[in-house]
C-alpha cells in the first residue's frame, strides 16, 4: 500500500502529466494510466471512455433461458475527462446508450454516446466547452437553456421506432434503437418544445405514458398515448424544488415527494454549478403532492419530515389508501460529497440508502412510513404492476462490502410481508440495477427473470447477468461477458419486442 | 431578465423614434429555423443606448422571410439606422405573432440572438458584450440559436 501511495505522490508531482498522455512507467506498474482509483479498483469503470463507442461479442456462462429474447438498453455517464480535465460529479459524464441483444442463444453489445449539442462540440474541440450540472466549466458557447448543457444520461425510454435517451433537467434524445444512432432532440408537441422530459417516466400496462419535469419552481406534467402523443399536459405551480429526480403513478394519482431544496441564484449568476448551488433545507418538511390523474387541479400536500429520495419503485391506491415503495437516501449535501469523492476515485463512507413503504389513508391524512436497514438502489418492479398493486420490489444491495464502494448483490423485498430473498457475487463484483423481464405467457407477479449489469474488480470485464427473479438466492442462471469495462450506468429497460 | 428579453422583443412592434442620421448595414443571419420558414418574419431590435437595452428599441426592422432562406441563412438590409455604436437583438417570428414565444418554463421556443453573437449566463447578455460600431462594407453576422 505504501509503495503505490508514494508512486502516486510521484505522480502528482508531475503536473504536465494529465495532458501529456500514457506513461510507460505506469503502465509496467499495472495501474490505470493516470493513476485513478488506484486504491480502490472497484471504482475503476468511473474513469470513463475518450468519446468512442463499443462493439463486443459476449460469452455466456451458463444457460441462457431460450424465451429470453430481445433488447437490455442502458444509458449513464460514459465520458468523464477531456484534455486532463475531469468532471467533479458522477451525474456529469456525457451519455453512453448502451444495447445488449439476446437472440438465438448469443449475446451482443453495443454502446453509443449521445450526440448532444454539447458533445459534437466538445469531442470536435477536444476538450470541454460547457458547465455541467456539477462542474463550473466556462461557457464558450451559449447557454440559452438546459438543452445547451444538456447530457442525455440517466435514462432510457423505447416508444414506437424510437429509443430515446433521457436527462433529468432538458429533452430527450431521440436515437435509432438498432444502430443507437442520435436522429435529435424529440419535441412532443410544439408547445413543449425545450420543456424538461425527466428520465423516470412510468409506463402502464396500455402503453400510456406520464412523466414530468421541473424548472424554475415549475412543475410540468405530461401524459402520452402508446404512440407517444401528447394526451395531457400542465404546468402545477407547487414551488418545486431545485432537483426533482422521480415520482409514482397509482390507479388514480400522480406522486411527488417535493425535498425541501431550494436554489441560490445569486450563486448560479456568480458561476457556481446547479449543484453548489442547491440548498439543502433539512429543518423543513418534504411535501408529498397527490395529484389527481383525471383532473390536474385536483392537489392535496402532505408534509413528512425532509427526506431525500432519488427512486421510487412503484405505488398503488384503493381510493382510501396510498401507498408506494421510494429508497431514502442521505440528505443532499452528503450525497453529493460521496458523488464527487468516486469521481476522484475515492472510497466513500456515508452513501448509504435504504427502502421506505410509505402509506398514506388519503381521508385523514395521516401518513406512516416503515424503514429498513438494507444498503439498496435502483428499486423496480415488475412492468405489469406499474400503477396498479404490487407485491415485489427488487433492489440492488450491499451485502458485508466493508469499506469497499458500490453494491455487490440483489434483494427482492416482498412489501406485503416484508420478506426478502438476497443474493450476493461477493466483494469481486459490482452489481448495477437490474430490471424485470416477465416471461412470455404469464401472468404471475414476478414470473420472469432480472437481467442487469455488473463489473468484475479483478477481471476487469463487465458482464449482463440473468437470475429467475423469483429464485434469486439460486444465483445467476447465465451471465454473458464482454470483453471489456463499460463505465457504471444508472437505469435500463428491456424491450421482448426487439430483435436485431 | 427573461421577462426583459422578451418585453424588448415585444417592443419592436411599438412605435420607434425617428433618427435624423442614417446608415446601411447589411445583417447576415444565420441558424434560422428552415422547416418554420413559411409565413415567418425576421424581427430586428436596434439600440444605441445601454439604458435602454432590451427595453426600448431605438430601431426596428422587420422582414419576411421565403425560400430564399430555405438554407436557414438570409442576407438583410437594415436601413437608415442611427449613426455610431449600435447592438442588435433579432429573432425568428415564426408563426409571425409579432412576439418571441416562450414554453412553459419561459424559455424560448423560436431561434433569437445578438449582434457578437452575444451571449449571458441564465439570461440575456449585457448591452456592452453586444455593442458593435458598423463599418462600411463590411457585414454584420449573427448566429441564431
Amino acid at each position: 500500500m505504501s509503495r503505490v501511495l508514494t508512486r502516486r505522490s510521484a505522480l502528482g508531482s508531475l503536473g504536465a502529466f494529465f495532458t501529456s498522455g500514457f506513461s510507460p512507467e505506469l503502465l509496467a506498474l499495472g495501474l490505470p494510466p493516470d493513476g485513478f482509483a488506484a486504491d480502490a479498483p472497484e471504482l475503476a469503470p468511473l474513469r470513463g471512455l475518450d468519446g468512442q463507442g463499443l462493439d463486443g461479442a459476449a460469452v455466456i456462462e451458463g444457460r441462457l433461458p431460450a424465451a429470453l429474447r430481445g433488447r437490455y438498453f442502458r444509458n449513464g455517464p460514459g465520458l468523464m475527462q477531456r484534455a486532463g480535465q475531469r468532471y467533479r460529479h458522477w451525474f456529469d459524464g456525457d451519455g453512453l446508450v448502451q444495447s445488449w441483444t439476446l437472440q438465438d442463444g448469443r449475446v451482443s453489445h453495443q454502446a453509443r454516446f449521445v450526440q448532444t449539442t454539447k458533445f459534437r462540440a466538445e469531442q470536435a474541440a477536444g476538450r470541454f466547452l460547457l458547465p455541467t450540472f456539477g462542474t463550473a466549466i466556462p461557457a464558450e458557447r451559449p447557454v440559452r437553456g438546459p438543452d445547451s448543457v444538456n447530457v442525455a444520461n440517466t435514462s432510457v425510454l423505447r416508444q414506437g421506432d424510437a429509443l430515446y435517451a433521457l436527462w433529468e433537467g432538458g429533452s430527450a434524445y431521440e436515437l435509432d434503437p438498432a444502430t443507437l444512432a442520435t436522429r435529435g432532440v424529440k419535441t412532443w408537441s410544439p408547445e413543449l418544445q425545450g420543456m424538461p422530459f425527466s428520465a423516470h417516466p412510468k409506463v402502464e400496462v396500455d402503453g400510456t405514458v406520464w412523466n414530468f419535469g421541473t424548472a424554475n419552481g415549475r412543475l410540468a406534467v405530461y401524459q402520452l398515448d402508446a404512440a407517444g402523443s401528447v394526451r395531457r399536459h400542465a404546468l402545477l405551480d407547487v414551488r418545486a424544488p431545485a432537483m426533482l429526480h422521480d415520482f409514482a403513478v397509482s390507479q388514480r394519482h400522480l406522486v411527488f415527494l417535493l425535498a425541501p431544496i431550494t436554489l441560490d441564484t445569486a450563486a448560479v449568476r456568480a458561476g457556481a454549478p446547479m449543484l453548489d448551488a442547491m440548498r439543502w433545507a433539512a429543518e423543513q418538511p418534504t411535501r408529498v403532492l397527490v395529484v389527481d390523474k383525471a383532473d390536474f387541479t385536483r392537489q392535496r400536500i402532505f408534509e413528512m419530515p425532509a427526506t431525500q429520495v432519488f427512486h421510487i419503485g412503484n405505488a398503488w391506491d384503493d381510493g382510501r389508501l396510498l401507498r408506494l415503495d421510494y429508497v431514502q437516501s442521505t440528505p443532499l449535501p452528503e450525497f453529493n460529497a460521496a458523488a464527487r469523492q468516486i469521481m476522484r476515485g475515492e472510497r466513500t463512507t456515508r452513501d448509504v440508502s435504504t427502502p421506505r413503504v410509505l402509506e398514506i389513508a388519503l381521508q385523514t391524512g395521516v401518513l406512516h412510513v416503515a424503514s429498513r436497514d438494507e444498503a439498496v438502489e435502483f428499486p423496480v418492479v415488475d412492468p405489469r404492476v406499474v400503477a396498479q398493486r404490487h407485491r415485489f420490489v427488487w433492489y440492488a444491495t450491499a451485502v458485508d462490502t466493508g469499506a469497499r464502494w458500490g453494491f455487490n448483490g440483489l434483494m427482492r423485498l416482498d412489501i406485503d410481508s416484508g420478506a426478502r430473498e438476497r443474493f450476493s457475487f461477493g466483494n469481486g463484483v459490482v452489481v448495477e440495477e437490474h430490471v424485470l423481464v416477465p416471461r412470455p405467457g404469464s401472468t404471475l407477479e414476478g414470473d420472469g427473470w432480472l437481467v442487469g449489469m455488473g463489473y468484475d474488480i479483478l477481471r476487469r470485464r463487465s458482464f449482463l447477468s440473468v437470475f429467475d427473479a423469483l429464485r434469486l438466492a439460486d444465483g445467476p442462471l447465465a451471465r454473458a461477458w464482454l470483453p471489456y469495462a463499460v463505465p457504471y450506468g444508472f437505469h435500463g429497460r428491456f424491450d421482448a419486442t426487439d430483435t436485431a | 431578465m427573461k421577462q426583459a428579453l422578451a418585453a424588448a422583443l415585444f417592443a419592436l412592434s411599438a412605435q420607434l423614434p425617428l433618427c435624423s442620421h442614417a446608415a446601411d448595414v447589411t445583417l447576415e443571419v444565420e441558424g434560422l429555423d428552415a422547416s418554420r420558414l413559411q409565413g415567418a418574419m425576421l424581427m430586428v431590435a436596434v439600440y444605441t443606448e445601454p439604458a435602454s437595452w432590451l427595453r426600448q428599441p431605438q430601431a426596428g426592422r422587420r422582414f419576411s422571410l421565403g425560400t430564399e432562406a430555405a438554407g436557414g441563412k438570409v442576407t438583410v438590409v437594415l436601413k437608415d439606422l442611427p449613426d455610431g455604436p449600435l447592438a442588435l437583438s433579432l429573432f425568428q417570428d415564426a408563426n409571425a405573432n409579432g412576439r418571441l414565444d416562450m414554453n412553459g418554463m419561459g424559455l424560448p421556443t423560436e431561434p433569437y440572438g445578438f449582434s457578437n453573437n452575444a451571449a449571458g449566463n441564465f439570461g440575456p447578455p449585457q448591452f456592452e458584450q453586444a455593442v458593435l460600431t458598423p463599418v462600411i462594407g463590411v457585414p454584420v453576422k449573427v448566429k441564431l440559436n
